[in-house]
Formats: C-alpha cells, sequence, structure tokens
C-alpha cells in the first residue's frame, strides 16, 4: 500500500472518529442528556445553560437560611427569596419593587446607602438593624457586592439574621459579669442546677469547698451539718439539708437563714446561715437555685461566750451572796462590838470589791496574780517606803474563780500584818512570792509564800481568829490546795500551794 | 468545582486511565455524571486512574481547548484513542464501551 492510501485511511479513521463524536454529542443533545451548551462568541466561549438547568441555583437560593435578594443600584428590590420575606414578616409579592431601605432602622439606613455607594467598588459587609412588620426588630448582618447581569449593573445582598448570635453574646456577656461578681464576693455563693449538683461557685465558696466542686452534689461538695433536728429526732446530715434546700428553691421558694456549721477541713467548726433561691431563667422557670453562705462564727462564738458569762455571773452572785453572808456571821461572832465589826467587816468586803475591780479589768476572763496581789496590797504600801512589800514571781494568770479567794486570802494576811505583824511597824518587811512549777503539766502547782520580816516578835495566837479559818478554809476548799503558817519569831511565813487550771487559757500570761 | 483526583498506581502495570469531566456548576446533570464517573471508575479503575472534574462556569475557556460543545462532556485523553462521551454517563453499558473497559 502506498503512502498516499495509508495517509487517507488515517484521516479518514480520524474524521470517522470526529463524526461518531459529533453524532454521538447531537444525540445527547437531542435526547435531553445535557443541561448546558459551549458557543463560541466574539467574546470568547460562553456557557449557556438549558432550560431547567438553574433548578438546583434556584432552590439552593431559595432554601438557604440567609435572606438573599439582586437590587438595582438605587435599592430597589429587583429579586427577593422568600426566606427575606420571612425575616421582616412581609409577603413575597410586597416586598419586590419597594425600596430595601425601608426595612432597615432609621439610624442605619444612611449607613446602607454608603454601602450601595462603595459595593460597585468591592463586597462591604456590615451589622445592621432591621424592621420587622410588627414593629420588632432583629439585627443582622448585610453583605452586599456587584453582580452584574447581562450588561446591567445590579448588586446582591445577603441578609443574615443575627439574633441568636447576639443572644449568645449577650448570654456571654451576662456570663463574664456573673462569673466577675462571683469572684468578688466575701461570702460563699454556690450556683446549682435542678439536681443540686453545683455548675458555678465564688472564689469565697472554692476555699470553703473540700475539693474541686463543679458537677459535684452541693451536700457532697461542703460537709454541714445542723442542729435542727428532722421528725427522727437526730440531727440532719449534709446531704439531707441540701437535698432539701435545694429541692425547695427549684420550686421557686426562697429559703432564709438555716444554721449551718461546716463539719471537718481546715473551716471546720465554722458556722453559717445557709440561704437559697431559685436560679431563674428568661421564661422564669427555676432551673437551678442559688446558695448564699453567710459566716457567722464570729457571732456564733459571742453568744457561746456570752451564755457562759451569764451562767457565770449568776453563779458567782450566788457564790458572793454566800461569801458575803458567811464574812458577816464569822466577823459578827468573832467583834466584841459594833465598831470592830464594822472595820472587819468593811475591810473584808472592800477585799472582794477589789477582787471584782481585778477581774472586771480582764473582762471576768483570767487574772494577773501580781495586779490581783498588788491591788489587796496598795493601801499598805507607805507613801515613802516601796521596798517595804516586794511582790515577785513569774506571771500568772489565774482563773475567775479563784480570784475572789485569793484576794480574800491576801486581805486576811494583810489585815493581820497591819495589826500584829512586819506592816504594824516602818521597819517591818514583806514579801509575796511565788514559783510555777509548769513542767508541761495540764494543772501546773503554784507555790506562793507570805513572808514578814523585822516586825514585832511574833506570838503564835493561843486560838485561831476567823482570819487563819477564813485562809484555811479558802485554800483547802475553794482552791483544793494546802496551807502552812509558820509563826517565826521575826515574822509570819504563810505558804500556799494549789494547783493552777489550765483550762481557760494559758497560764503563763505575757 | 475543585478537580477531583485519584493518584494512579503506578506499579500495577495496568493501563492508567486520564480522564476530564466537564461540568456546569450543580446542575442535575453535571452532578449525576459526576456521581456517575466516580462509582464506575472505583469499580472498574481502582488505584491506576486520575480524574478531574472542570465546571465551565469557573473555567469557560477550558471549553475552547478541548472544543466542547455541550456539557456534561467527559474526556478520556488517555489510554489512547482520546474519547469523549456527552450527557451525564448514566447508560454504563455506553460508558464502558467508550472506556474501553470490557
Amino acid at each position: 500500500m502506498s503512502a498516499g492510501v495509508m495517509e487517507i485511511q488515517g484521516e479518514l479513521a480520524a474524521l470517522k472518529a470526529r463524526l461518531e463524536d459529533a453524532e454521538e454529542t447531537l444525540e445527547a443533545i437531542r435526547m435531553g442528556q445535557v443541561d448546558a451548551l459551549v458557543v463560541h462568541g466574539p467574546h470568547g466561549d460562553q456557557v449557556y445553560t438549558l432550560k431547567g438547568a438553574q433548578e438546583p441555583y434556584r432552590l439552593l437560593v431559595e432554601r438557604m437560611q440567609e435572606g438573599a435578594l439582586t437590587i438595582a443600584p438605587d435599592g430597589t428590590v429587583l429579586y427577593s427569596n422568600r426566606r427575606f420575606a420571612e425575616l421582616l414578616g412581609v409577603q413575597l409579592e410586597a416586598l419586590v419593587g419597594t425600596q430595601l431601605s425601608v426595612h432597615f432602622h432609621a439610624k442605619d439606613k444612611p449607613e446602607f446607602q454608603r454601602m450601595l455607594e462603595v459595593a460597585a467598588g468591592g463586597p462591604v459587609r456590615r451589622e445592621v438593624s432591621f424592621v420587622r412588620k410588627d414593629r420588632s426588630l432583629f439585627p443582622a448582618l448585610v453583605s452586599v457586592n456587584a453582580l452584574p447581569i447581562d450588561g446591567i449593573s445590579g448588586l446582591s445582598v445577603i441578609v443574615t439574621d443575627i439574633t441568636d448570635h447576639k443572644r449568645a453574646q449577650e448570654i456571654e456577656a451576662a456570663e463574664r459579669f456573673t462569673r466577675s461578681i462571683l469572684e468578688q464576693l466575701t461570702d460563699p455563693v454556690i450556683v446549682c442546677d435542678r439536681d443540686g449538683r453545683i455548675t458555678n461557685l465564688s472564689r469565697a465558696a472554692e476555699q470553703l469547698a473540700a475539693a474541686p466542686s463543679i458537677g459535684v452534689k452541693l451536700g457532697e461538695a461542703f460537709r454541714l451539718r445542723t442542729d435542727r433536728a428532722d421528725t427522727a429526732g437526730s440531727g440532719c446530715s449534709a446531704a439531707d439539708i441540701a437535698e432539701e434546700i435545694v429541692k425547695e428553691a427549684v420550686r421557686g421558694k426562697t429559703v432564709q437563714g438555716v444554721e449551718v456549721r461546716l463539719a471537718g477541713g481546715t473551716n471546720g467548726g465554722q458556722h453559717f446561715l445557709f440561704s437559697a433561691g431559685p436560679l431563674l431563667s428568661r421564661d422564669q422557670k427555676a432551673i437551678g437555685c442559688i446558695v448564699t453562705l453567710t459566716d457567722i462564727t464570729p457571732r456564733k462564738r459571742f453568744e457561746e461566750q456570752q451564755r457562759i458569762l451569764l451562767a457565770e455571773l449568776n453563779h458567782r452572785v450566788k457564790n458572793n451572796l454566800a461569801v458575803v453572808y458567811s464574812i458577816a456571821m464569822q466577823t459578827l461572832r468573832n467583834s466584841t462590838d459594833l465598831a470592830s465589826f464594822s472595820s472587819a467587816f468593811e475591810g473584808r468586803l472592800n477585799a472582794l470589791s477589789l477582787a471584782h475591780n481585778v477581774l472586771t479589768q480582764s473582762g471576768w476572763q483570767r487574772a494577773d496574780l501580781k495586779t490581783l496581789a498588788e491591788q489587796v496590797l496598795a493601801p499598805y504600801r507607805a507613801a515613802d517606803d516601796t521596798r517595804a512589800i516586794r511582790i515577785d514571781g513569774p506571771p500568772v494568770s489565774i482563773s475567775p474563780q479563784f480570784v475572789l479567794p485569793l484576794s480574800l486570802v491576801f486581805h486576811e494576811l494583810a489585815t493581820n500584818s497591819a495589826k500584829y505583824g512586819a506592816l504594824s511597824t516602818s521597819t517591818g518587811e514583806l514579801t509575796v512570792a511565788w514559783t510555777l512549777d509548769a513542767g508541761g503539766a495540764a494543772e501546773p502547782l503554784l507555790a506562793l509564800s507570805w513572808t514578814e520580816r523585822n516586825g514585832p516578835k511574833v506570838v503564835r495566837p493561843e486560838r485561831a481568829g476567823f482570819g487563819t479559818t477564813l485562809i484555811n478554809y479558802t485554800i483547802a476548799y475553794e482552791l483544793d490546795g494546802e496551807v502552812a503558817l509558820d509563826y517565826r519569831e521575826d515574822g509570819l511565813v504563810c505558804a500556799l500551794k494549789f494547783l493552777v487550771r489550765r483550762a481557760d487559757g494559758p497560764v503563763l500570761a505575757g | 468545582m475543585s478537580a477531583q483526583a485519584a493518584l494512579p498506581n503506578e506499579g500495577s502495570g495496568s493501563a492508567v486511565y486520564i480522564l476530564s469531566l466537564y461540568v456546569t456548576g450543580h446542575t442535575a446533570k453535571s452532578i449525576r455524571a459526576v456521581e456517575n464517573v466516580r462509582r464506575l471508575c472505583e469499580e472498574k479503575l481502582v488505584g491506576r486512574y486520575k480524574l478531574e472534574v472542570i465546571d465551565l462556569y469557573q473555567q469557560p475557556e477550558l471549553a475552547a481547548r478541548e472544543q466542547l460543545i455541550a456539557a456534561p462532556t467527559l474526556v478520556k485523553s488517555l489510554p489512547l484513542p482520546c474519547k469523549r462521551m456527552v450527557g451525564d454517563l448514566s447508560n454504563r453499558t455506553r460508558v464502558l464501551a467508550g472506556l474501553g473497559i470490557g
């Protein structure tokens, strides 16, 4: 076969293939299997969509959740999808042909005009407010872009309703605001859901909780106890109280001022007023509760102290009356006439009064032994000789119930000394000294010596007077201690020993 | 519309198919054509085909290069001979024959 014939046969095969392609294409067009044709024109190839092929686009635009419009450069609506009409609450038919700007909030109309002016140069987007048919507003994000249609200049507008977005922003801002308030609150505040699980809490509450408590039930996070008796007569547990109060609050009831105390942990023993109220949603439904714990520990301590003090006062008044009665009787028995009774009785009452002064100064708490001795012996000090009476010993704080008996003992010893002993002369000396055998014991031993010197020669009395009886009785029964009286020739020595109770606080002062 | 492609399996030794599908956006027949050709390629040419889908709305100049007159059109560049098929490619027998797959 010649080359010429082969070339002709090749061209023929190529033409045959092209003819088949062309026939297939025409057949496909005729059978409706294509939806676009490419037409070669003076401006290059253009794709022409066949009838029906635009349907997907139309559906896309119609069913999108954004409003989609085509507007003329002056803002006239040429086309709107149904969604935008729904957003405005108007009939679609009433929308086309109107000015889009009439649906803008008045404050945004000038901005929309500016958008129309600049959109030809490129897309522009703004947040604006639209007015619905019912005059309510909705915030929207509006995008405007140039849209050339067959040589006619138009603009495409996409309107996105951002009500939910705005609401989310508002909720977020409110959350931040609430959180900042919670953090600043000095009282513990706890927010719970309907099941009593903690969703939020103030910093003060976080510090009270035993462990991280978000998502934990209120009663488990805070080990609360109350002294209030339940129906079974026993104290309510934490879970009971929390459960009960949360239920009440979620029902919409406000619970105020249940006294609770915190058990265990570093904050154990603290007292609180437990109050709770419903946490309401936008539609006023209780979706949880807000619990406030008000620290009333100082108040409770004060109340307890007051209760103890009142009991103590009651006890003391009765005791004092008994002591006064006893002193009066004994003094009367040992007095020869009214004048001596009056003098002795007055001195003893005065000693009691001084003791009360010392107690009052210490607020009816513990009193300093040295102060007590100084007060009782002050009247016996010579103005020009302070060395005649020496009071020496380590600081010791003694409990209120020891103050009155000790002051009476000091008074009796001082009166006796002023009458017959060292304090009756200008040369006499008195030393009141004590030591404290602390040794870590709960009740250390106090050894106190009353030592007189350089006074008149001492003669042991034939019989014990009231003073001696009072000293012996007081030390033995009131102080539960021992007393030893030594009538030395150069001066009386009285040795007292008794245990000092630590119960109300430290024995060693200062 | 972005080109969709699966790299050919060069080590298989079988013929590698280079296919171009020209569509017009997401018109019904274009969508059907994309679905049909992908399904067929995954069934018959797995691992040895490269398919690119070209949107003529986005690149109308490519229509001239391929001398297209309708869409959708599938063009088989390899293996030779070159072959083009017009329509939504729903006639499976014709498409297989056009691609030379028995």
